[in-house]
């Protein structure tokens, strides 16, 4: 566990460090239209990953937040 | 390495900690969905969705859902072929394992049909979540929510807490995730409830790529101790076959799990925006997850979405899953008295399972009120249709409407 | 001396991913510009000197634009004629910021919506969120910054228009 939590601040970290990505708060509207958003539908996607899961022997269907429009 | 590891995750550190972060509230709305999951063995779930969230300020909000699914099997006229089963007859074996496998496995929620043929009753699953949300300070995000389930034999509570936090200018977002599944199995060929108990942690990065693109890796750990199996199906063991296998005998008997399952799941996605040219106002996601469990299961997911706005009022989605898995270690095709782990359970074997839907959504202008404080927000239908290897296939129909207040 | 190294070395990284961030506009001449107003006017920054300028880049894609936009062209009308509101929207296509404005009540006298449909202006105020605001002095330096939009901040405005206009 400490081996993932790791690997994902220093996926973070490089990505920042690197300047390779710095998306400005004003270039953000694409990535505010709700079909990027993470959570667009999540009733929906609650009701398929019940669905799936309990037909299937796997699980793992936390969601991933962010992007949006990084407002405030 | 070790000093440049330990200088990368002291900046990082320091990043996290000195960066402003904070969630923006969500908006206010109430959606009211409707499915039906039609199988092939004349089995249909029906079930409905209400869900509520409310901003109280611009930090925080406040979350309800409530969820009700019914069972409704078939118990009269002819069984049906099944398709893709190991034996081609109508009716007899096959059929009944695969209508056990549509029923006790569909939403969740069982009914009192056993792993072969036999009576066969509704069953209702009734669900609740409630769920607070809210930025501190602009430090970090944080949001909490409890689940709870309960149907004629097996009820579950589940608290979830997320942390999220964004840094290097929102343009990365870690989320930590905890939750704690607790639930009681009361299967109807179990002699006194057991209970199971599943802590899941999860950890997720998403990155801004570019004004079009994000991407996100995650990981999630699940330990699972207590009673493993549903006590809703029953195993035949030394020879006997599985029509006979309806009430719990010598040769017709519970299933055997092992007491603990832990599990992984690596999740990897890209979503990105076209602007300009054919495919104007349009994104796809890509989702990729492997998964393996100390049962030996191992398995491939690979998703793809597709939105695209048809004009300013209709957005279509169509979207396409394959999942491929191994069978657990224990799985046999048959069974003796003296093995240690016996399984019915369709979840278990090897299967591969493909989902194919499409999505139309109808988008009211914002504002279009509809009383004085509630707009319309939009209007969709879909249809899904699902296909196992194992032999069971399902038609998924969905409507639902969004209301903004 | 290798922790102390460790943290250093750490500090520095940090403060090269983070510090675009912290450097600050505070303090310094607002940067100069010319954008047109709804009606194709060009309207200037200039245009204001002598009043308190309160600038505001915003967006119709940006949810909490929309809660401060109908009170910050409330708030303001209590200031007319020694203080303004430059709304500088950064949206690319007119009709949303028409969309947006046929939902809003109509605007005051000292409350000015201008156009940046190709962001040329805002990357000179270094907008850390949607919605940026900053507040500026009679003589156009940048007195108070609020990145982003908060349920209490017209008390703050309130505090720091009523300072500047002593």
């Amino acid at each position: 566990m400490r081996k993932i939590v790791y690997a994902a601040l220093l996926f973070g970290a490089l990505a920042g460090a690197a300047g390779c990505v710095n998306v400005k708060p004003w270039e953000r509207e694409y990535l505010a239209d709700p079909i990027m958003q993470s959570d667009y539908n999540k009733e929906e996607k609650s009701v398929r990953e019940h669905f799936l899961g309990t037909r299937e022997g796997s699980v793992g269907s936390f969601g991933v937040s962010g992007g949006g429009c990084g407002c405030n | 390495m070790a000093a440049i590891k330990r200088i990368v995750a002291a900046g990082a550190f320091a990043a996290i900690t000195l960066s402003a972060p904070g969630n923006a509230s969500a908006e206010d709305y109430s959606k009211v969905e409707g499915y039906i999951h039609s199988f092939n063995n004349n089995v249909s779930v029906y079930s409905g969705v209400f869900a509520l969230n409310k901003d109280v300020d611009l930090d925080t909000s406040v979350y309800f859902k409530y969820n009700i699914d019914l069972i409704n099997p078939d118990t009269g006229g002819d069984e049906g072929d099944v398709e893709g089963g190991d034996d081609d007859d109508e009716g007899g074996e096959d059929d009944a394992l695969n209508k056990s496998r549509a029923v006790s496995a569909v939403s969740g929620a069982s009914s009192a049909v056993s792993s072969a043929g036999g009576s066969s009753a509704t069953d209702t699953r009734h669900a609740l979540t409630l769920g607070a949300s809210r930025n501190f300070n602009n430090i970090i995000g944080a949001e909490a929510y409890l689940d709870y389930s309960a149907e004629s034999d097996y009820r579950s509570l589940t608290p979830t807490v997320t942390l999220k936090k964004d840094f290097f200018e929102k343009n990365t977002t870690l989320t930590l995730g905890y939750s704690r599944n607790m639930d009681t199995v009361s299967g109807r060929f179990m002699d006194n409830a057991e209970d199971k108990t599943v802590d899941n942690f999860f950890v997720g990065v998403t990155q801004v790529l570019s004004p079009f693109t994000i991407a996100q890796i995650g990981y999630s750990r699940n330990q699972s101790s207590g009673f493993q199996s549903e006590g809703i199906r029953l195993v035949p063991v030394d020879g006997v076959t599985a029509d006979t296998c309806t009430d719990e005998t010598a040769t017709c008997v519970e299933e055997v799990f092992p007491e603990t399952r832990s599990r992984n799941a690596y999740l990897a996605g890209v979503n990105h925006y076209f602007s300009g040219g054919l495919l104007d106002r349009s994104s796809i996601k890509l989702t990729a997850r492997y998964y393996n469990d100390d049962w030996d299961i191992t398995s491939y997911t690979g998703d793809v979405e597709y939105y695209k706005y048809l004009s300013e009022e209709w957005l279509l989605r169509l979207n396409y899953r394959y999942y491929t898995q191994t069978a657990a270690f224990f799985v046999k095709d048959s069974y003796s008295s003296v093995d240690e782990f016996k399984s019915s359970s369709p979840q278990l074997e090897a299967l591969d399972s493909n989902l194919y839907g499409a999505k139309l959504a109808y988008l009211f202008k914002e504002g279009e009120k509809i009383s004085d404080t509630v707009s319309l927000g939009t209007i969709e239908g879909k249809y899904e249709y699902y296909t196992e290897t194992i032999g069971v296939n399902a038609h998924i129909i969905m409507a639902a409407i969004r209301l903004i207040f | 001396m290798g922790i102390a190294k460790t943290i250093v070395s750490g500090l520095l990284l940090a403060l090269c991913m983070i510090s675009p961030a912290l450097a600050g506009i505070v303090n310094s001449k607002a940067p100069e510009f010319t954008l047109q107003d709804l009606s194709g006017k060009p309207v200037s920054i200039s245009d204001f000197r002598g009043r308190v300028v309160f600038i505001d880049f915003w967006a119709s894609w940006c949810p909490p634009c929309k809660k401060e936009f109908p009170e910050l062209n409330s708030f303001i009308k209590r200031y007319e004629p020694n203080a303004v509101v430059l709304a500088v929207n950064v949206d690319r296509k007119r009709s949303h910021v028409d969309d947006f404005l046929s939902r809003m009540p109509g605007l005051s006298g000292n409350f000015h919506v201008l156009l940046d449909a190709e962001s040329k202006i805002i990357p000179a105020y270094g907008a850390r969120a949607m919605p940026t605001s900053y507040i500026i002095d009679r003589e156009g330096v940048i007195r108070f910054a609020h990145y982003g939009y908060r349920d209490d901040d017209a008390g703050e405005w309130a505090a720091e228009i009523e300072s500047l206009l002593k």
